[in-house]
């Protein structure tokens, strides 16, 4: 036992002496390969593996993991050494008095925006110049509360369990959809007239491929109003004017009755595309969901539905924007490369 | 739901073709997901085996000769129940069977000329639905139903003509999960005459109970039991033909007992229950007990476990059927165990009521119609009425919700041929809703109602909803936008991250010692299970994949990039800007950790009128090893780090294989900010 102890701090002393000698970090790769192989090392493992009295078994793992440690310290104590004296020369720091002419840089033709964003500007003109909505920020870690039980969505309901939805270890989540801005603003609003719209990140527990993601973006928007008539009529307008200004072209809608539980009656809005495959079949995407403010909403929000009456209405921005720019894979938004980035940017410069 | 047009045509009692009920379920708010054919290929024949035999080389296979076009062929088949003189589906060399064309082969020894067919090779019923002895037979046409007929005519008869369509029936409508309500549904919007009338029956269960009425304690939840002996009728096609619609369901065969409740189920949408008639049969209170969930239902208990006995060992013909009449709510866990068991599929998130009344005494009448039992007795009546959901609609404000001109007395022709009782007044309206429609409890939810039967596509577009009223900016909004408009002056690429990094990852790059970082109850995605705390791994990584495809295609591009996002811990919300360029941003003479300070410094000025006098600048720490301590600084704004910025560290560089040995392929300049705290 005494042995190995006496050998294994000999090759200690031995590797500190060769550390002494390395000159650069290809030189200390080969030594650490050098050291890793040792025989000595072997035998010891072999004995700690065999060995039936516990004592020792325990006395050699400890001897063992000390090697190990003294080992590993050294090493990188050693390229830390070398990595400082090669890639950190020591000088005075320029950055705490130094300045730097920014004019010689600026190059505004070359900014990108993330196409997300190039699309969210776009539902922003819509919502700002358009109907004159106001943007709300939200935040994306949020309470149950916010996200579930103000917006009408049971208790038992599956989006709720963990198999859907992300929480974390403080009872808080990761929001699953941007309508928690409706609940938050209508909430704290004391005034029958609402018109806001949000954008931002939401959450499912969803596995990421071509068409999923647990992260994408959710425009948002909601209109409450005790004054002004608040109808599907007039939903219907909203809609159709938003997808409109977002294609930039006439489109043909469809309304399905759906079921969401905040809003009733709720519709999912289909948008009706000419296939890019041979067969050149029309084909009908559903792009949104929206609908009338369900009472009950109203009424957790602390607002009267009897006079009362709002709409609302929520789309995925990465659907959108796959459809805009006939993009096949949504995890193509979350690489960020450059050239992908560059392209949306530069479409209309041709 | 998958739907058989075939089967939907009977209770319609007429024959629509695919784009047709693709339209009306459209419409009717059930989204189709997909529609095929059920029988999936041409080019097959109906045909006799003149002669089969065991395959000489191999113990699975038969030798079989067919006719075909006047020429006798050679066919190894490999379903067990082939046999001589049997009418079969042959498919020819040269017709497609699922992916594969067919040719002739050598099978053992003897070359076979084409396919006989299995169920599963002419439909798109997947092979794993099918039983596993039905899985590798072949589909036995019988002699006396086909002689001398077509394919199409035997596809007809053997009800595999048509479409099966997955439509999606989301949670307020589960009502809806049967033919039954869909052909009801169909024949009222389309305003069909109804010729069909068994499902608008109304039951009258005056009859005598089969067992004691003291003998039965009502558990707490049930409304009412119905009891009746009968004895099943198995008629010449109805074993096959229930088999067929349950496989092109997606529900799992059974029994023939356990098929009946399931073919029932999908037909009228009730559950009942079936006990052999010799057993005892005893109320419990919550007896069903799945994964040890308890649920207050109340269920007659006999001694056999209806939910895991097989019932082969007991007589078909005398069984003892009973039902519960409850108002109980299946909750959607236990719906999705009943799913496990009677493979039923139900759309996720219902909590819709699951009403049982006058199921049963309903379901006798109809069992009796189509023959399926011989003679009914002692059907207990039972029931307690149910409090029927009554509401008293302002029409003026319907219609202002709405918000165009509709055709109304069309509206409630439609609901009433739905079984929707109103009563019209000057300005109001008063509705019973029906029994069955436990979705409607609400002034709105009859308004969908009232939209359905309009039809959406009605839908008139006014004008587009404006506020009146001026807007406020919000604050984080205004930074966020100025910050935009500041880098806008730049090259820059802006990227978008995922918010969850692996926990490590997280509290090497907590830039800002933001403290108690978010972690995921459950693992997630492997390694992704903490919210991260700064935006540094991210860009890293962003400027890594793209350096490699630059160096594939062997461009020598800069690649600046930032990312604006949220971070969030416990007690901390902020929205951070990270920015990432590398040494051949600026010319070389330059140091680019300078011209992030410059830039910086302008942002705060400009965005936040924060001058450079009003900031603390100091140098890092030599121990930390994110940056590069001679050529990086930390800045802070009224005593609180706001941002830090300098060259990345080489050890950074390291792990993400810039550095190959002592030789850097490129540097990294890195500033983050957190801003939406500081006053403007």
């Amino acid at each position: 036992m005494m042995d190995i102890e006496n050998n294994l701090s000999q090759i200690l002393n031995e590797v500190n002496n060769d550390l002494e000698n390395i000159k650069n970090l290809e030189e200390l790769k080969q030594l650490r390969a050098k050291y890793i192989k040792l025989e000595i090392l072997n035998q010891v493992k072999k004995q700690l593996k065999e060995t039936q009295d516990l004592d020792e078994k325990k006395h050699l793992g400890k001897i063992l993991s000390n090697f190990n440690q003294s080992l590993n310290l050294a090493f990188s104590t050693k390229q830390n050494e070398l990595e400082n004296s090669f890639f950190l020369i020591e000088k005075e720091n320029e950055l705490i008095e130094g300045t730097f002419d920014l004019e010689k840089v600026k190059d505004p033709l070359r900014f990108c925006y993330h196409p997300l964003t190039l699309l969210g500007n776009k539902v922003k003109e819509f919502f700002e110049q358009q109907l004159n909505y106001e943007f709300k920020f939200g935040n994306e870690v949020e309470d149950e509360e916010y996200n579930f039980d103000i917006l009408n969505i049971p208790k038992n309901h599956t989006a709720r369990s963990m198999h859907d939805s992300l929480y974390f270890r403080n009872n808080k989540m990761l929001r699953t959809h941007s309508t928690n801005i409706t609940a938050r603003k209508l909430l704290e609003s004391n005034s029958n007239e609402n018109f806001f719209y949000s954008i931002g990140s939401v959450f499912r527990n969803d596995d990421n491929d071509a068409t999923h993601s647990f992260q994408f973006n959710q425009v948002d928007f909601f209109a409450t109003s005790e004054k002004k008539v608040v109808s599907i009529s007039n939903l219907k307008s909203v809609l159709d004017a938003l997808l409109k200004y977002i294609f930039e072209t006439e489109l043909e809608t469809r309304y399905r009755i759906s079921y969401f539980p905040f809003t009733e009656p709720s519709f999912e809005v289909d948008v009706k595309f000419l296939s890019s495959s041979e067969d050149k079949q029309d084909k009908w995407i559903e792009v949104l969901g929206s609908g009338m403010i369900n009472d009950a909403v109203l009424y957790n929000t602390k607002k009267n539905p009897s006079i009362v009456n709002g709409f609302a209405g929520g789309v995925g921005l990465e659907r959108l924007a796959m459809l805009k720019w006939n993009i096949d894979d949504i995890r193509h938004f979350y690489t960020n490369h450059t050239f992908f980035i560059k392209k949306l940017n530069r479409r209309g410069e041709h | 739901m998958k739907v058989i047009t075939s089967l939907l045509d009977k209770f319609l009692k007429r024959s629509l073709s695919a784009k047709e009920y693709h339209d009306i379920f459209t419409r009717l708010g059930y989204e189709v997901e997909e529609f095929y054919p059920i029988v999936r290929s041409e080019g097959f024949v109906l045909t006799k085996t003149l002669e089969c035999k065991k395959h000489p080389n191999a113990d699975s296979l038969s030798h079989c000769k067919i006719e075909h076009e006047h020429e006798e062929l050679d066919v190894v088949c490999g379903g067990a129940n082939v046999k001589s003189d049997q009418w079969v589906i042959y498919a020819p060399v040269g017709s497609r069977v699922g992916d594969v064309v067919l040719s002739k082969k050598d099978l053992r020894g003897i070359e076979s000329n084409g396919m006989i067919l299995s169920l599963s090779e002419i439909t798109n019923i997947p092979k794993e639905a099918l039983e596993k002895n039905v899985q590798h037979d072949i589909l036995q046409a019988s002699e006396t139903k086909i002689f001398n007929k077509t394919l199409e005519e035997f596809i007809y008869e053997s009800n595999l003509d048509g479409y099966v369509f997955d439509i999606t029936i989301l949670p307020d409508r589960q009502y809806a999960t049967n033919y039954f309500t869909l052909a009801k549904e169909i024949t009222a919007f389309l305003n069909f005459e109804d010729e069909n009338k068994i499902f608008l029956d109304s039951v009258n269960s005056n009859l005598e109970p089969s067992i004691a009425k003291e003998n039965i304690t009502l558990g707490e939840h049930a409304k009412g039991i119905l009891s009746s002996i009968i004895s099943y009728k198995s008629s010449p096609n109805t074993p096959q033909y229930i088999k067929n619609v349950l496989y092109m369901s997606n529900i799992k065969v059974n029994n023939n007992i356990i098929d009946v409740i399931n073919f029932i189920h999908v037909i009228t949408g009730n559950l009942i229950y079936i006990a052999p008639k010799t057993k005892e049969i005893s109320l419990v209170n919550n007896f069903l007990t799945l994964s040890s969930i308890k649920h207050n239902v109340d269920l007659l208990k006999t001694d056999c476990n209806l939910l895991t006995d097989s019932l082969d060992e007991y007589e078909e013909n005398e069984l003892n059927l009973v039902g519960v009449v409850s108002d109980f709510t299946i909750n959607p866990m236990s719906v999705s165990e009943l799913d496990s068991t009677f493979g039923l599929k139900f759309a996720r998130g219902t909590n819709q009521p699951h009403s049982l009344k006058r199921s049963i005494a309903r379901l006798i009448k109809l069992l009796l119609k189509h023959g399926y039992i011989e003679y009914y007795s002692n059907v207990d009546g039972l029931i307690m009425e149910e409090e029927l959901v009554k509401l008293k609609i302002d029409l003026n404000k319907m219609k202002r919700v709405i918000g165009f001109d509709f055709d109304l007395p069309r509206v409630l022709k439609i609901l009433s041929s739905l079984k929707f009782e109103i009563k019209v007044s000057e300005d109001h309206l008063e509705v019973i809703v029906p029994d069955y429609r436990k979705d409607i409890k609400t002034n709105q939810d009859f308004t969908e109602e009232v939209v359905r039967a309009i039809g959406t596509d009605k839908i008139v577009a006014t004008e587009v909803l404006k506020n009146p009223n001026p807007i406020n900016m919000d604050p984080s909004e205004t930074n966020v936008r100025n910050i935009y408009k500041a880098l806008s002056d730049y090259e820059f690429f802006e990227a978008k991250n995922y918010y969850l990094d692996n926990g490590e990852n997280v509290s090497k790059f907590n830039l800002f010692d933001i403290e108690d970082e978010l972690i995921l109850k459950s693992k997630f995605n492997f390694l992704n299970d903490t919210y991260r705390l700064s935006l540094m791994n991210s860009l890293i990584q962003n400027f890594v994949t793209n350096y490699k495809i630059k160096v594939e295609e062997k461009l020598e591009d800069t690649i600046p990039m930032f990312e604006i996002a949220n971070i969030f811990a416990k007690g901390y919300s902020d929205t951070h800007l990270g920015i990432i360029i590398d040494d051949i941003y600026l010319s070389q003479e330059d140091n680019p950790a300078l011209f992030l300070k410059e830039l910086l410094l302008s942002i705060l000025g400009n965005s936040f009128l924060i001058t450079k006098d009003q900031l603390s600048i100091y140098e890092f720490d030599k121990e930390q090893n994110l940056f590069n301590p001679y050529n990086a600084i930390k800045l802070s704004y009224k005593n609180k780090l706001i941002a830090v910025l300098g060259e990345v560290h080489p050890k950074i560089l390291r792990e993400n294989k810039l550095i190959r040995l002592d030789k850097v392929k490129r540097k990294l300049y890195y500033l983050e900010l957190r801003f939406n705290r500081l006053e403007k």
